[in-house]
């Protein structure tokens, strides 16, 4: 990655990551609205999908792949769509009735929850670690499902990348640029594991900021 | 689309501001094309940056236009708003607080245009809520965990035995390991040790001060000690992600660890002492808990027993604003340091408090009305304490109730006792303020709400309760029939 220092004196001399033109460490995480924005995805043919009431969407995919991503791009797009995540452990939290009905790990609702989601006529977009597509197909759903991971190949990454340090860019001047070569290395090393690779680039940036690091990392 | 530009200059941008001072600057707007504003809206407010969970609060926010702005013509609004007075802007490895000004234009159909400028606060007295807030957390952790131990045995035990062979299997294996655990950790370094205990006169300091605490035993046998270490630690604590993908960072920003005795016999039945001190760093962060960012400061003493478990003990430290301690005087080992370091201000905000919500008591015995419920729950939202204390004094009573219908609960969540059967459940707001609300609908007003749509119900409710986990205040409407 370059990191090309801004040619004017920073004029926030207090702040550690206005010598890189930035206001903050663009691999840190974000707040769920931050990531709908940044995320690079395309959704309209999910949205013209899910038009159809009897229409499911399922993204299937490892952590880390942009499962949930996609979901707060869904919901950021579509104002009447409900967002719930299932937690981990009971008890399952309320499902607030949405069009679509955007469910995070799916495969955790309980039966009772499953049961009420299946039955609620509406649109339904789950993210899953498993196939639900059987159930849903049964309960009378046309499913149409996305396994996630598979395209983020270097380009990919390199866009969101940059499309990260430009979200935290301070002013208008040089900010630090990913290069495709950069992306490649990093999807050689990771793989299309996007959360993987935000980590490792996070602690690089961290430690070229305290060693004062200035040139080309 | 038209293209807005906003951005926001500070008068003077590298300057420390103090709690509650005014920031002062000025908005610049670029259009390249006619367009409308419905706000600009300014706010000051902080965030926090790193690995952890983002969280953040706000200061000040006003708007400061509305109407058209037309193509070519640079407009530029000046504002003087106020900083927050918490948490104090910290720059960590895994951890970083900040302060800023934001703009934000609405633009009707289109992305609202946002920029923001960051200014330096550091806070010079901690804020009468924090150092209530601080003292609460000392107390919840000191209360025994022989309760929770006591609701998992209620809970779990006879779930477990009714799974047969497997589930006593597991509860055996899970009890062996518990006891072996205690044994090891709790039982053989105090048999040994007697009764070992860290006593720190003040456990709320200033950055620059000097920490002085006391290692005290007296052991029931003659003990030959490798060494008996005492460490002082600050660390960030972050937590990213939720539910299976939460993952806690840790960083120490700052360690020292002194060696108060090495090879050292404790006699039987005589008191040992082993005091220690440390000079606390001059720019030592502040201690906060942001949520899921928290900056941790301990000290862990350790007595290293050979062939034998070691004894620990982790006590925590406040690092609180230099001009704190000038309020009040610090504390003893029962861990209130917090509440006495600012004792006349937490004092004064405890009886206001208190005549609060005493004054909500009576209010309410005197027929209080639904605005004004939702006015107190209101102004006590953010402190859980007060907030519970409000919902509690109101919960039970009938209100007339007024509220904008949001969304209806497809499911309304594993054992909601409040659900009627064949009724369902709706979320919605008061209008103004727009405190957030769940009514119980019972199954005859189900056409009414049906019809409603998005508008606003008026009817007979009882309150019954709040819901922490989305913040609303839980309704349960009355049938009709």
């Amino acid at each position: 990655m370059m990191f090309t220092p801004d040619d004017k004196s920073p004029s926030i001399e207090w702040l550690p990551w206005a010598r890189f033109n930035l206001h903050r460490n663009p691999f840190g995480e974000l707040t769920p609205d931050e990531r709908a924005e940044l995320a690079i995805v395309d959704v309209d043919y999910l949205i013209e999908m899910l038009g159809d009431p009897r229409q499911a969407v399922q993204f299937i995919g490892e952590c880390g792949r942009g499962k949930t991503t996609r979901m707060l791009k869904l919901r950021s797009v579509l104002p009447r769509a409900s967002y719930t995540y299932i937690p981990e452990h009971p008890p399952c939290p309320p499902i607030v009735l949405g069009n679509p009905i955007l469910v995070d790990e799916a495969q955790r609702l309980s039966r009772s929850a499953r049961r009420s989601v299946f039955r609620s006529q509406c649109s339904l977009v789950f993210a899953t670690h498993n196939d639900l597509s059987k159930s849903l197909r049964k309960h009378g759903y046309h499913v149409y499902t996305e396994h996630i991971g598979e395209g983020n190949g270097p380009e990919l990454i390199c866009e969101l990348l940059n499309r990260r340090i430009e979200a935290s860019r301070l002013q208008s001047g040089v900010i630090p640029v990913v290069s495709i070569e950069d992306a490649e290395s990093l999807v050689a090393e990771f793989g299309n594991d996007i959360r993987a690779i935000e980590n490792r680039l996070y602690l690089q940036f961290q430690k070229n900021l305290e060693g004062g690091v200035d040139g080309e990392m | 689309m038209a293209k807005c530009d906003l951005s926001v200059e500070l008068d003077e941008p590298n300057r420390v501001y103090h709690e509650g001072e005014k920031v002062q600057g000025v908005v610049h707007v670029k259009v390249d094309s006619t367009v409308k504003c419905t706000g600009l809206v300014l706010s000051t407010g902080w965030k926090t940056h790193g690995r952890g969970n983002v969280t953040g609060g706000s200061a000040e926010e006003t708007t400061v236009f509305s109407g058209q702005w037309t193509q070519g013509t640079k407009y530029e609004y000046r504002f003087s708003m106020s900083a927050s007075d918490w948490p104090q802007t910290y720059h960590g490895q895994f951890l970083s607080i900040d302060h800023y000004v934001e703009a934000k234009a609405k633009i009707p159909w289109s992305f609202d245009p946002k920029a923001a400028a960051p200014f330096m606060v550091r806070v010079t007295q901690l804020p009468t809520w924090h150092a209530e807030e601080l003292s609460q957390n000392l107390k919840k952790s000191k209360k025994p965990q022989t309760i929770g131990l006591l609701l998992v045995a209620v809970f779990f035990v006879p779930q477990l035995l009714f799974t047969g062979w497997i589930g006593a299997g597991l509860l055996v294996f899970v009890g062996l390991a518990a006891t072996v655990y205690w044994l090891k950790q709790k039982f053989l370094p105090r048999y040994l040790l007697g009764t070992p205990n860290v006593y720190v006169p003040e456990d709320s300091l200033v950055p620059g001060s000097k920490l002085v605490g006391e290692f005290i035993t007296q052991t029931r046998k003659t003990v030959v000690t490798n060494a008996i270490t005492v460490a002082l630690r600050g660390t960030e604590v972050c937590v990213s992600g939720s539910g299976s993908n939460r993952t806690t960072h840790r960083n120490v920003i700052f360690e020292q660890i002194e060696q108060l005795q090495s090879n050292t016999t404790l006699q039987a039945g005589n008191e040992n002492r082993c005091p220690f001190a440390f000079q606390l760093p001059e720019d030592a962060a502040l201690s906060v808990n942001l949520k899921e960012n928290s900056l941790i400061w301990s000290i862990e003493v350790e007595v290293d027993i050979p062939r034998w478990p070691d004894w620990r003990k982790n006590k925590s430290i406040y690092i609180v604003p230099a001009d704190e301690k000038r309020l009040g005087s610090g504390s003893d080992q029962s861990g209130a340091g917090v509440m006495m370091a600012s004792a006349p201000l937490a004092r004064e905000k405890s009886q206001a408090d208190d005549s609060a919500t005493e004054n909500s008591k009576s209010a309410i015995a005197e027929g209080v009305t639904f605005v004004e419920t939702v006015a107190q729950i209101w102004a006590v939202r953010d402190d859980p304490d007060q907030l519970e204390m409000v919902v509690d004094a109101v919960t039970e009573l009938s209100f007339t109730i007024e509220a904008q219908v949001e969304r209806r609960l497809l499911y309304a969540g594993d054992e909601d006792p409040h659900v009627y059967k064949d009724g369902y459940a709706v979320w919605a707001r008061y209008p103004a303020p727009r405190l957030p609300l769940v009514l119980y609908v019972p199954h005859d007003l189900g056409d009414e709400f049906e019809q409603l749509g998005r508008g606003v119900w008026t009817g007979s409710g009882v309150v019954v309760g709040w819901d922490s986990l989305h913040g609303r205040l839980q309704i349960k409407l009355d049938s009709s029939s």
